[in-house]
């Protein structure tokens, strides 16, 4: 640009960059108007639709007759996406015979193959995440393949919903396979995994205790966390020599896990952790005695009252509190302790006795 | 020379609003993922699980007499598994504490409060009889804001997350299930995560929610909500994108306990507490190392009434500005340095060059082109030519962020309010913006004379 002829040039630059930005928002306003028409067209359209294909469904879904199906069969796009909600919604109220029916009529339809081509080629990540979801709710078991694959899919919203999927149709054999696909996620795959474990029961549980000796940390973490979910005192074998790991986040999860199990023997174990050299360790013991209303525990816990870690001493006051009378009594034995900390802590839990009715 | 600084202030110009316009395009993409990421991850889902952190809530409150139990009710009613609420009472002249004992049935209790970052001394706990996960305390006035409450907060706080928020801000029922959400995803890395902010004004509210949104009546609050989806949709949304986000609205905030323990918690000596902390985080972190994610996620949703007056709201951009001055101040060596990776070369020379130094680069470009015209140095057919521009790139910015909220998040249903909002877009470009400009500018100065008062 010549310096001298500036104003010239801005004044050009300035006349087309405005009549960009006219063009875009123009445009925009356009595109917002034409997708509100679409939208209540596209409404009117599906209430339309969708009465004359639930009642089909539905009385399908009752009676089972093969004919009753034959209008559903290979419907056009807007079509199928209006009755593949039906079905949906359906197979989540469905039970005994009817939901092997919604699932018949969900391949009938040509739905389900649609789904798994979407599942497989899509470029589109939603698109694959709503396939795996909806293959797993309509409960497409020759979809496991898919599904499968899924779970090495890039996206973790695939693959949480190939995990769902798979839970839902109760696959135990594949339950590795997803821990190694969820492990990076934790809380969100334990949330996953707590959904997948309550669909397939017991007899995921021998696998779990295997992936607890996992190499892979994260692993190992999220099957302690779920070990623990099943409140079964057969896995404290597994549970209890984990607590003397190297690992602090494998030793707290144990910790955790065997108070969620709530068993004496377990409990019993976990009294050493009283004087572990982490005080995560400490204050996560007196947590679960407190919990479990453990009271072997309460000479351990009153040391830990003077503990020098503050939320050890905060934790082992509130556990003794959650003791009944026997904790009461060691709470006010605290009262007299000749360390301050311990006294104050005492004295603050004794009020709140005082104060629950 | 005349010409030479006539251009830098064109340049000047050009890029900055091609930043926005970056960070806008950048923002709708994230937006869209996110939308897209609900459809599968719903705050039910989070709501019933054993695994989701629990959260304490923070509300410091200074004389808030007439609004702090409805608000305090509000919280207590949120969708979450487990928080508590901790109403913090900074010296409070009016009756804070008495309406909050009387509403809720306070009771003293013998709690030792544990001060692990230093603060005033909190002179009694109290805790409700009818709901046990309400607190309050009651401490001692200190200056600097509503640091020292947050950080008796924080060190009172049993839970591992917390939030802060203000005594008359408003939190929609699933505001904490939502912004839980990237904790869930990366609990280890996830150290803070703000949420949108939005204008109160005009909506009905009852007993502390928010029952239908609308716009209202005069037109100051309709620009600021023009002003806080451009500030919260184009802006945060994409440089949390970046993990240089450096603000996280003190109004509303949910934070890993932890690491702002180990900074010393939120600093008495800034009026821009919110963003001096995140600032720091950053620093700390860079320094350390780790990796951390600061997020903030575009729909959780924090009601907030905005000053409907000219003379308050001078004085909040006057305070904002002078925080703005005294963090990048403070920070100042992290500024163009390749060590703090995105925070050092983007987030901080963003901050300075264009939002602190904005107004001031805006008053000396109208005194240059008034003094080229007045010596016949430019042609007044490009100054105005200029001046359109601006004003209509102004529009241009402000209508996508309504566009953007109406495609992605639709909060304001009525066709009305979308109309409205759309001429609050073009509106604001013809005094409001001046205005806006004009106190920050006041800020600036203010920070220059080092007037570190609330």
């Amino acid at each position: 640009m010549n310096v001298s002829n500036w104003p010239l040039t801005f004044l050009t630059l300035s006349i087309l960059v405005s009549n960009i930005l006219a063009v875009i928002v123009t445009s925009l306003v356009v595109i917002l108007v034409v997708t509100k028409v679409i939208g209540m067209l596209w409404d009117k359209y599906k209430r339309k639709r969708r009465a004359s294909f639930m009642s089909l469904a539905v009385e399908f879904l009752r009676t089972g007759n093969a004919e009753g199906k034959l209008p559903l069969k290979n419907l056009g796009w807007a079509d199928a996406v209006i009755l593949k909600a039906i079905l949906l919604e359906l197979s989540e109220e469905a039970s005994g015979i009817q939901q092997p029916r919604a699932t018949e009529l969900y391949e009938f339809s040509g739905i389900a193959d649609k789904e798994i081509r979407t599942l497989r080629r899509s470029w589109f990540w939603w698109l694959r995440a709503a396939s795996a979801h909806d293959l797993g709710q309509m409960r497409v078991k020759r979809a496991k393949s898919n599904l499968i694959q899924a779970l090495s899919d890039k996206n973790i919203e695939v693959r949480l919903e190939a995990t769902w999927a798979i839970g839902h149709m109760g696959f135990v054999d594949t339950l590795p396979l997803v821990m190694e696909s969820m492990s990076h996620f934790f809380k969100i795959a334990a949330l996953r995994m707590d959904a997948f474990i309550f669909e397939m029961g017991a007899p995921a549980l021998p696998l779990l205790l295997d992936l607890c000796k996992h190499p892979e940390w994260e692993i190992q973490l999220l099957a302690i966390h779920l070990v623990g979910e099943f409140k079964d005192p057969g896995t404290l074998k597994v549970l209890l020599p984990l607590l003397g790991s190297q690992d602090l986040e494998i030793r707290i999860a144990a910790c955790k896990a065997i108070g969620s199990i709530g068993d004496p023997k377990g409990l019993s174990g976990v009294i050493p952790c009283m004087e572990d050299s982490a005080w995560q360790i400490r204050a996560q013991a007196a947590k679960q005695f407190g919990r479990n209303g453990f009271t072997p525990a309460i000479p351990g816990l009153l040391k830990c009252m003077e503990d020098l870690a503050w939320w050890v001493r905060l934790n082992a006051g509130e556990a003794l509190s959650q003791m009944g009378k026997r904790g009461k009594i060691a709470l006010k034995r605290a009262l007299k302790s000749p360390d301050r900390f311990a006294r104050d802590m005492a004295s603050q839990w004794l009020d709140e006795l005082e104060a629950t009715p | 020379m005349m010409t030479y600084l006539q251009m830098s202030i064109l340049i000047y110009f050009f890029v900055v609003n091609g930043l926005y316009l970056l960070l806008f395009f950048f923002s709708c993409a994230v937006i869209i993922h996110y939308r897209s990421i609900l459809r599968f991850r719903g705050p039910s889902e989070i709501l019933k699980a054993r695994v989701t952190p629990p959260i304490s809530i923070l509300v410091p409150a200074y004389n808030e007499e007439k609004g702090i139990v409805s608000s305090v009710r509000a919280l207590l009613g949120l969708n979450y598994p487990q928080y508590e609420v901790i109403v913090i009472n900074d010296g409070s002249q009016d009756n804070t504490l008495g309406v909050l004992e009387k509403a809720f049935s306070l009771r003293r209790t013998a709690h030792v409060y544990h001060r692990e970052i230093p603060t005033a001394t909190v002179k009694v706990v109290y805790r409700s009889r009818v709901y046990p996960n309400l607190w309050v305390l009651d401490k001692e006035k200190e200056n600097g804001g509503k640091s020292d409450p947050l950080n008796v907060g924080v060190n009172f706080s049993q839970y591992p997350l917390f939030c802060a928020v203000d005594a008359d801000s408003i939190l929609e029922k699933d505001a904490l299930v939502r912004v839980v959400r990237p904790y869930m995803d990366r609990f280890q890395e996830v150290v803070a995560v703000g949420g949108i902010v939005r204008v109160a004004n005009g909506c009905r509210i009852t007993n502390g929610i928010v029952e239908e949104v609308g716009l209202a009546k005069g037109w100051l609050p309709n620009f600021q909500v023009v002003e806080y989806l451009r500030a919260f949709l184009s802006g945060r949304v994409a440089w949390a994108a970046r993990n240089a986000l450096l603000v996280i609205s003190g109004a509303f905030g949910v934070f890993k306990k932890q690491p702002v323990k180990d900074i010393g918690g939120y600093s008495t000596e800034t009026v821009g507490e919110d963003m001096e902390m995140v600032v720091r985080l950053h620093r700390r972190l860079r320094k350390q190392k780790r990796s951390y994610r600061i997020h903030f996620i575009p729909d959780p949703v924090c009601w907030t009434e905005v000053p409907h007056k000219w003379g308050i709201l001078g004085r909040q951009r006057n305070r904002w500005q002078r925080g703005l001055g005294q963090v990048l101040y403070r920070n100042i060596s992290m500024f163009a340095n390749p060590k703090y990776g995105s925070i050092g070369m983007l987030a901080m020379p963003y901050f300075l060059m264009v939002e602190l130094l904005s107004p001031a680069v805006e008053l000396f470009g109208y005194t240059l082109f008034g003094i080229a015209i007045y010596l016949g140095a430019v042609y007044w057919e490009a100054v105005v030519t200029f001046l359109i521009l601006a004003v209509w790139m102004g529009i241009f910015l402000s209508l996508l962020a309504v566009l953007l909220e109406e495609f992605t998040l639709h909060r304001y249903p009525r066709v009305r309010s979308l109309l409205k909002l759309l001429f609050c877009a073009v509106l604001e470009n013809f005094g409001y913006r001046q205005m806006t400009a004009f106190f920050r500018l006041k800020g600036l100065y203010d920070f220059a004379r080092k007037q570190n008062v609330w």
